[in-house]
């Protein structure tokens, strides 16, 4: 057993800091004995089997809030589009003024202070504990918000403590809709353990589509969490690219609560050297007439690890749904490993689900053909990758995102 | 309403169990229990040598120190091991028979209620018997014959006595003696089972068979069976299996082990179709088996067939160690629950060799308040180049209070291997039933026709003797369950 003395002095110092109400503390302190009841999770703990954390949390047997001297986000880093832009600096919340009819950009004081529920899994619970920062984005119903929301998240070289912790709030109401794109920008060497919980709500016929690109970090151990809940006849498209990341675990829940709700989860893993990349999601059918499809493909260079875990739920009530997932793996070095577990849990006959899982090396028939057309190897191979990856991206309902994913691929759109 | 509604009420009302008779045989038990003095006991019944029983003494000591598994989906009230029997061996096999003839005639009606062809044998001339009633071999047939070429088929107390050098190099060597709760327990106290070896280059010429059978209440049947298959040789085995009606659930923890030198292939069969408890779940054996085979040799086969229709909770992976070069492992399964049957079956194949290939096609068919869950694992290792792995996992639900899960592990870690997994979830399609319907079938028919040929891919692996019984354990599993 770790020893959790270091971490419970940090957060006895940090309840102390904190100028809250009773229940918020209570919640806190409720949130924390539960972590600390089995502490960071064991790679023999089920839900965590293949999760890089288990061996990474380790690290953070004291962790020591964001302290930061750094102030300015440099402008140069800023999309070059239009958008509304939400900053944090070194975890450090920093909101523009917002001018468009029907959206809402606070701090997320409401939500930090209101969630009374705490779960079982113990990094969500020691997020919930420490996590005093976060955006909470409202869309007032019928609104269709006509520019992106983009949220920074910037780890300056000037911040020096070891852990940043965030727990964001969207709502998006009646019949509106939104684009939301979220970037990590490490600037620092230094080993953070980021963690966040993000929660969403999406009223009828809403729709969201949430973009998250995480790349280039060497140092980090991330865990995020989103939770989706979807009413009658809403969407959400959600995507996470992530490239060359250092030990990350990407954790989605969505709930399909209403008929015709449909999600679509997708995401791209491009690791290298040491990077080991967990994605779990669980899709939980709960209504009739929902709709689901998780489709995730991974590049494994050098001696990378990805694993992916999905699981699609359809409950007895849950007639009539359809329930789609496909995971692809490349393993292009043979110090490569790829973990797979596709689930599936159904308890409704009137169900169309499936799944594949695939993983393998570069066809060699392939890269025949393009060598016999004059193109080397090199090449060949990178084209086949970037072919590969790109199916995912081609499938995103969003062109301009769909454009800027192209490129990070350093893939040609316009021949896809 | 329509009519698959009316059909689905009518789907899960159940039938009755008609292998559920109790034969009145006396037997001698031991007292109830588990202890040193126990394992002693069965050891002596057995009449084992000394390194026996020092093995038996070794896995009930680590048996001390372990804890029963709970991760699988079934759960099950707690087991009392110090309330089970763990020996009760029918009376009048004190002395072995000697011919068919001095078998206790009730239990010559017993396997003749379930058509074991005991009596049938001289016509049915291709299969030997080796029946198992209550721990103890009833009688083995055809040894002579298949001494003949040199092949050995024996109960395992048998061959602790007279090979002793082969079970000795042989057993726990594929499931550790500390394997797991269940393999230990096993290991411990196993009372009887059989024993098959083929020696180098023979090529079994008839199918050999077990019929296992619970018979005493309360008494857990805890089976060894080891099958050897030397360089270059060939065997299929069947297992078929059948329990009375009880309401105490009965525990059954068997351990089958294969091994395959090179070039040599196993075929491994079973049709399992214990007392599955009442309608309302009440009674029904509890099937926690291990089982394992080990791809030992170059180009050596292993493939496991099974049909599982019966038992209150079945929980057993039938594995292949892929470890020789180009060896192949096989896994077909069907799986049928109803009313309140649990099944969370599947395979595990380990590749190690290079070029190993492994294929794993699984159907599970849930009705009722049924569960039944595919759990597997594919695990490609570093060395393992050039392997390749399909998997095909379908599900078919009927009505909507039972459930159907996929739990696949896939772990790949070489680059030169290539591993396929599909699963789908469906249901009988109106469609289809309309169809049967339409050409003068009634709705049970059409279910059995449906249901038949969405499991015919593994029906067709059985040998013919088999596939005959399981297709009517089929649509007799279904019946009057839904559509």
């Amino acid at each position: 057993m770790e020893n959790y003395e270091n971490i419970k002095v940090n957060f006895d110092s940090f309840i102390q800091s904190l100028k809250s109400n009773a229940d918020d503390i209570e919640f806190r302190k409720k949130s924390f004995n539960h972590f600390l009841t089995n502490g960071f999770p064991k790679a023999k703990d089920e839900e965590w089997k293949y999760s890089p954390l288990t061996k990474d949390l380790n690290k953070f047997l004291s962790v020591e809030f964001g302290k930061s001297t750094e102030q300015n986000f440099p402008e140069e880093l800023k999309e070059n589009y239009d958008h509304y832009p939400i900053i944090f600096i070194d975890g450090n919340l920093q909101l523009e003024n917002v001018q468009e009819n029907g959206l809402k950009i606070v701090k997320n004081e409401k939500f930090l202070k209101s969630v009374k529920k705490e779960g079982t899994n113990p990094v969500l619970n020691f997020t919930n504990a420490f996590a005093d920062e976060g955006y909470l984005i409202e869309v007032e119903p019928n609104t269709i918000i006509s520019k992106p929301i983009v949220v920074y998240n910037f780890y300056s070289k000037n911040f020096s403590s070891n852990f940043v912790s965030a727990k964001n709030f969207i709502l998006i109401n009646e019949s509106s809709e939104i684009t939301i794109f979220e970037k990590n920008i490490y600037n620092s060497d230094q080993e953070y353990l980021i963690t966040s919980n993000t929660e969403v709500f999406l009223a009828k016929n809403s729709k969201l589509k949430k973009y998250n690109v995480n790349e280039e970090n060497k140092h980090s151990t991330i865990f995020n969490f989103t939770k989706a809940n979807l009413d009658e006849g809403s969407e959400l498209e959600h995507f996470t690219f992530s490239k060359n990341i250092n030990s990350c675990r990407d954790e989605t829940i969505v709930n399909l609560n209403g008929k015709n709700s449909f999600a679509s989860v997708s995401g791209i893993q491009s690791l290298l050297d040491n990077n080991n990349h967990e994605i779990k999601l669980i899709i939980n059918h709960n209504e009739e007439f929902t709709e689901s499809s998780q489709f995730i493909k991974s590049a494994l260079h050098d001696s990378s690890t990805a694993a992916f875990q999905g699981k699609i739920f359809v409950d007895s009530q849950a007639q009539k749904t359809d329930g789609y997932q496909l995971s692809r793996a490349l393993l292009l070095s043979d110090k490569a490993r790829f973990f797979s577990k596709p689930e599936l849990e159904i308890y409704a006959d009137d169900v169309k689900c499936s799944h594949g899982s695939s993983s393998g090396s570069i066809d060699n028939e392939s890269i025949f053909y393009l060598r016999s057309r004059g193109i080397d190897e090199t090449d060949a191979k990178e084209m086949m990758i970037k072919g590969f990856l790109a199916e995912v991206i081609d499938k995103l309902k969003d062109d301009r995102f769909k454009k800027i994913f192209f490129s990070k691929l350093g893939h040609d759109s316009e021949n896809v | 309403m329509s009519n698959g509604q009316e059909f689905i009420n009518n789907y899960n009302q159940g039938t009755e169990y008609a292998q559920g008779f109790v034969t009145d045989v006396e037997t001698i038990d031991v007292p109830k229990g588990l202890s040193e003095e126990v394992v002693k006991f069965i050891s002596k019944q057995k009449k084992e040598p000394k390194w026996m029983l020092e093995w038996r003494l070794k896995a009930f000591e680590r048996l001390q120190s372990m804890k029963e598994p709970d991760w699988q989906k079934p759960k099950y009230p707690k087991i009392d091991y110090q309330d089970l029997y763990y020996y009760s061996a029918p009376k009048s096999l004190q002395d072995q028979p000697k011919s068919l003839d001095e078998i206790d005639p009730e239990i010559r009606k017993t396997y003749d209620k379930l058509g074991i062809p005991l009596l049938e044998q001289k016509r049915l001339s291709g299969i030997a018997v080796d029946a198992v009633f209550d721990s103890v071999s009833v009688a083995t047939t055809f040894k002579e014959k298949l001494g003949e070429i040199g092949v050995i088929f024996c109960s395992i107390s048998e061959a602790t006595r007279e090979h002793p050098e082969l079970v000795k190099k042989y057993l726990g060597s594929v499931i550790p003696m500390s394997d797991h709760f269940f393999a230990t327990l096993n290991s411990a106290v196993f009372t009887d089972g059989s024993f098959v070896y083929i020696p180098p280059g023979v090529r079994c010429p008839m199918e050999l068979s077990t019929y296992f059978r619970i018979n005493a209440s309360n008494t857990g049947q805890f089976e060894r069976t080891l099958i050897i298959a030397d360089k270059g040789s060939y065997v299929s085995y069947l297992e078929g299996c059948t329990a009375p009606m009880r309401d105490e659930n009965q525990l059954h923890a068997a351990n089958v082990e294969l091994v395959a030198l090179d070039d040599a292939e196993i075929k491994y069969s079973t049709v399992q179709n214990w007392y599955p408890g009442d309608k309302d779940g009440k009674g029904g054996i509890y099937n926690f088996v291990t089982k394992r085979g080990a791809c030992r040799g170059k180009n050596s086969k292993i493939s496991w067939t099974q049909v599982e229709t019966g038992s209150a909770i079945t929980w057993k992976y039938p594995s292949c160690i892929l470890q020789g070069d180009n060896s192949q492992g096989e896994f077909y399964s069907v799986a049928i629950t109803n009313n309140y049957q649990k099944a969370d079956t599947g395979t595990k194949m380990i590749h190690l060799g290079k070029n190993t290939r492994s294929k794993i096609i699984s159907k599970g068919i849930s009705a009722g308040h049924a569960d039944n869950t595919y759990r597997g694992m594919v695990s490609i290792h570093p060395k393992a180049t050039g392997a390749k792995n399909f998997t095909q996992c379908d599900s078919l639900l009927v009505g909507n209070k039972c459930g159907a899960h996929t739990i696949p592990y896939i772990e790949n870690k070489n680059a030169s291997s290539e591993i396929e997994h599909e699963a789908t979830t469906s249901k009988i399609g109106e469609d289809q039933l309309f169809y049967c319907r339409q050409r003068g079938l009634n709705q049970e028919e059409a279910v059995s026709l449906i249901v038949n040929g969405f499991c015919k891919e593994v029906l067709q692996q059985l040998p013919m003797e088999f596939a005959v019984e399981a297709q009517k354990l089929v649509g007799i599993s279904l019946e009057g369950s839904v559509g």
